[in-house]
C-alpha cells in the first residue's frame, strides 16, 4: 500500500537551487526532438538530483513544446462524427496516436497527453519513475454532460519515495482565445503543484493519483466546488467555506468568503469583479481581513439577479462564484 | 537519497557501533549517486578518431516500421553523441568509422529503443522498429489553460 502525503510538493525541496537546471534547460532551446534520450542525457547529466533532472526536463518541454490547438479542435469534431461507429472510433483514436508523436517531433506541438508523454518518455530515460494520469479538468471553458469523457492528462513523477504532481500543458502557457494564438508563459503552479489544490481543477480517472488519500473528494464535489485560474496556484489560494460555482442568497444576505494563501506571495490589491446582465463592475469587497496566510472578506448583493463574480488579486483572476440572488 | 541522510544522522547520533555497519553505512551514502547518475556522453578525441580511420569501416543500414521507410529515426554510438538521422527512405550511412564490438542504438519517439552490436559480419544493418503501445492507449483531448473568464451562459435568458 502507498502512503501519501498532503503536502507533497515544491516546498519538499527548499534547500536545493533550480538555477542551475534552469539555466541548462534554457541552453538546449530549440534542440532536436527527434533523439529524445541523447536530448535527456544532455539535459540531466550534469546534474546531481533527481529533482533538478525532472527541473531541467520540464523546464526544456515549457519552453520549446507549442499547444497545439488545430489538432484538439479537428479531433474533437471526428470524434463526435464517429461517437456510434466504435470501430472507426478505434482506428481514429490510433491514427491520432500515430499523428501525436508525429506533429510533437516534427513541429514541436502537441496536445495534453503529448506533453504528458513526453515529460513520462525524458523522465524514463533520466532514470526517474512517472506516469501519465488521464482525468477531467476544469477551466472556464469547460461543460460537462452527463457521462463526461477525460479531457486532460498530467504527470505523477517519483521523487525520494514520494508521488508528486506536475501539469507539464497548464505550465508551458496559455491560450488566448481572442486571437487563437498559443502563447508561451510558464506557470510555475504546476511545477510539483500542491495535491490539495491540484484537485481543484485535475480530477484523476483513477483516484488514488489525486495522492490526497481519504481526503479525496467526489467527483459531484469536484464539479460543484469554484473555478480556479492559474494564478491561483501561483499565489496558492485555496477556498474554505460552504460556498460553491452556483450559490444562491438573498438581497442584502452577507457572504463570507475565506481564503488560505499557501505561498507566501506580496498582495497589494485585492478586488472583485461582478459581472451582472450588462456589463462587469470592479468592486471592493467589504471587512477585508489580509493575514500572513490567510484572507477573508465579505460581500453583500443589493439586488436581485444572476451576478457571477470573480475574485482578483493584484488584477489577476483567482477564481469565480455565481450567484443567485433572490429577494 | 533524503532517506540515506537522515539514516547517516541517526546513525551519527547513535554513535559508532560496529565498523562494518560504518563502512557498509558509508559505501552507500558513496554509491549511490554513482549508481543513479548515468554515464556522461564521451567525446571522441584525436587518438580514438585516428585508430578508428585506420581499423574500422563504414556501416550502411535501413530503418522501417510495417515494412515501410522509417525517416528521421536517430541512429547513434552508444555512450557518445556521435550519430545522424535516416533520410526520407530510411537510409543511413553512419557518419564515424566503427569498429567490432562498437554498439548503436536506433530509436525513435513512439518505438521500442533498440541496440545492435557490430560484429565482423555486419555489413547492411535492417531494423525494424516496434511501436511501444503502453503509453500512449488513450490520446485524451486536452487545451491549455485560457485567460478568459467564466461567464455564465443563463445570463442570455434573463
Amino acid at each position: 500500500m502507498l502512503s501519501f502525503s498532503i503536502c507533497a510538493q515544491v516546498e519538499d525541496f527548499e534547500h536545493i537551487s533550480f538555477y542551475k537546471a534552469d539555466r541548462i534547460a534554457k541552453s538546449y532551446t530549440g534542440a532536436d526532438l527527434r533523439n529524445v534520450s541523447r536530448l535527456t542525457q544532455l539535459l540531466t547529466q550534469d546534474l546531481d538530483t533527481d529533482v533538478e533532472k525532472l527541473r531541467s526536463i520540464f523546464m526544456w518541454i515549457t519552453q520549446n513544446i507549442s499547444s497545439d490547438n488545430a489538432v484538439f479542435e479537428r479531433n474533437k469534431r471526428k470524434r463526435r462524427k464517429l461517437e456510434h461507429d466504435s470501430i472507426k472510433l478505434i482506428e481514429w483514436n490510433h491514427e491520432v496516436r500515430r499523428k501525436t508523436i508525429a506533429r510533437l517531433l516534427k513541429k514541436k506541438k502537441t496536445v495534453c497527453t503529448g506533453y504528458a508523454y513526453l515529460l513520462k518518455e525524458m523522465c524514463k530515460y533520466a532514470g526517474i519513475k512517472s506516469k501519465i494520469i488521464n482525468g477531467f479538468s476544469r477551466t472556464a471553458e469547460t461543460e460537462y454532460d452527463e457521462a463526461p469523457e477525460p479531457n486532460h492528462s498530467w504527470n505523477v513523477v517519483l521523487l525520494n519515495g514520494k508521488w508528486y504532481l506536475c501539469d507539464p500543458t497548464w505550465a508551458t502557457g496559455i491560450f488566448d482565445p481572442n486571437t487563437f494564438k498559443f502563447d508561451f508563459e510558464y506557470q510555475e503552479g504546476f511545477f510539483l503543484g500542491k495535491p490539495e489544490l491540484f484537485i481543484k481543477n485535475h480530477y484523476p480517472l483513477d483516484t488514488q493519483w489525486t495522492l490526497l488519500g481519504e481526503q479525496t473528494p467526489t467527483f459531484k464535489e469536484f464539479q460543484e466546488g469554484p473555478l480556479l485560474y492559474n494564478a491561483a496556484f501561483d499565489y496558492g489560494i485555496m477556498y474554505h467555506g460552504a460556498l460553491k460555482m452556483n450559490n444562491t442568497v438573498s438581497k442584502k444576505e452577507t457572504i463570507a468568503f475565506q481564503f488560505d494563501q499557501l505561498n507566501p506571495k506580496e498582495i497589494e490589491s485585492v478586488h472583485l469583479v461582478v459581472s451582472g446582465i450588462r456589463k462587469d463592475i470592479r468592486k471592493q469587497p467589504l471587512d477585508l481581513v489580509i493575514d500572513k496566510d490567510s484572507i477573508r472578506f465579505n460581500y453583500q448583493f443589493l439586488h436581485k439577479g444572476h451576478y457571477d463574480l470573480h475574485f482578483m488579486l493584484n488584477d489577476e483572476a483567482i477564481m469565480t462564484y455565481t450567484f443567485h440572488v433572490k429577494k | 537519497m533524503k532517506t540515506l541522510i537522515i539514516s547517516k544522522e541517526k546513525f551519527l547520533r547513535k554513535g559508532q557501533r560496529t565498523g562494518a555497519f560504518m563502512i557498509l553505512a558509508l559505501l552507500m551514502l558513496i554509491a549511490t549517486p554513482t549508481f543513479a547518475q548515468k554515464k556522461k556522453l564521451r567525446k571522441i578525441d584525436k587518438v580514438e578518431m585516428q585508430k578508428r580511420k585506420a581499423e574500422g569501416r563504414i556501416i550502411k543500414g535501413n530503418v522501417s516500421f510495417n515494412n515501410e521507410a522509417l525517416p528521421e529515426a536517430g541512429v547513434f554510438l552508444k555512450g557518445t553523441n556521435q550519430g545522424d538521422y535516416t533520410n526520407s527512405k530510411g537510409n543511413f550511412t553512419f557518419p564515424l568509422e566503427l569498429l567490432d564490438g562498437d554498439v548503436l542504438v536506433f530509436e525513435f519517439l513512439g518505438f521500442e529503443k533498440q541496440e545492435v552490436k557490430i560484429t565482423s559480419a555486419t555489413t547492411f544493418l535492417n531494423i525494424v522498429m516496434k511501436e511501444e503501445q503502453e503509453n500512449l492507449d488513450m490520446v485524451v483531448l486536452g487545451q491549455s489553460g485560457s485567460k478568459r473568464l467564466f461567464k455564465s451562459k443563463r445570463k442570455k435568458k434573463d
